[in-house]
């Protein structure tokens, strides 16, 4: 089992918190955490969809495989200005 | 606000340069002031104010909260872009953080070139790419106590106002 930290932003704290730690058993991709994420809380499922992923200071996409010690973090629609 | 300043002299502007992301007030003649440029005959101010209605209700204020380090690279890359785009001699883009007031502002785009058509231009490719892409979010506090994220930006609504 892998832990990865996960940080989240705006609306989506409202259903895990700022940082939540998520337990990976198979592969270590994005894919996996947001998996995760929509297990641990259906309602975020729609939001969840419509997020940006960022390790590092840059953007990712889903199949990015995380390496050891990697944060993720989850980044929703902009409403920004 | 201030980063650092390269020229105590305000009239020897393009050398000031402002963190892009700011929990302190923006003071917009601080900011303009800082901006002339002898090279530029046009400078543009955007100020992106709290209005206090927000779809049919009263807004009381709102609270912006920014994944800061990637925002403040965003918006580097954002306003390096213009400023090659456009040929503009200085550009600036502070984006607030926190409770923003009623009439306060919560971002401020300056854009100087040599003439007016440029630097129109490059201010709206700067707000309009920063309020679409950097990861900054508003919460809306209403007068009758209700608080909301705001949704992703609305401005289709609103493209030829």
């Amino acid at each position: 089992m892998e832990k990865v930290e996960v940080q989240l932003f705006a609306a989506l704290t409202d259903h895990f918190g700022r940082n939540v730690a998520v337990e990976l058993s198979g592969d270590q991709k994005i894919a996996a955490v947001i998996d995760a994420l929509e297990k641990q809380n259906p309602k975020a499922v729609g939001l969840l969809k419509d997020c940006r992923f960022a390790v590092n200071e840059n953007f990712v996409d889903l199949n990015y495989e995380l390496r050891d010690g990697e944060k993720i973090f989850i980044i929703p629609p902009s409403s920004g200005g | 606000m201030v980063k650092r300043s390269l020229s105590s002299h305000p009239q020897a502007a393009g050398n000031q340069t402002y963190k892009n992301i700011s929990a302190e007030a923006i003071d917009l003649v601080e900011v303009i002031s800082n901006a002339h440029h002898p090279k530029a005959g046009a400078v543009v101010l955007f100020s992106g104010e709290v209005r206090n209605h927000s779809a049919g209700r009263e807004v009381s204020y709102l609270d912006y909260e920014a994944y800061e380090a990637l925002a403040d690279k965003m918006i580097d890359e954002i306003v390096e872009t213009a400023k090659t785009k456009f040929d503009l001699h200085h550009a600036v883009c502070v984006h607030r953080t926190g409770k923003v007031a009623v009439c306060e502002t919560a971002i401020v785009v300056v854009t100087c070139s040599s003439h007016r058509a440029e630097a129109y231009a490059a201010n709206r490719y700067i707000i309009d790419r920063v309020k679409h892409e950097a990861p900054i979010w508003k919460r809306e506090y209403f007068t009758d106590g209700s608080v909301e994220w705001a949704h992703n930006c609305s401005c289709h609504n609103h493209e030829q106002h």
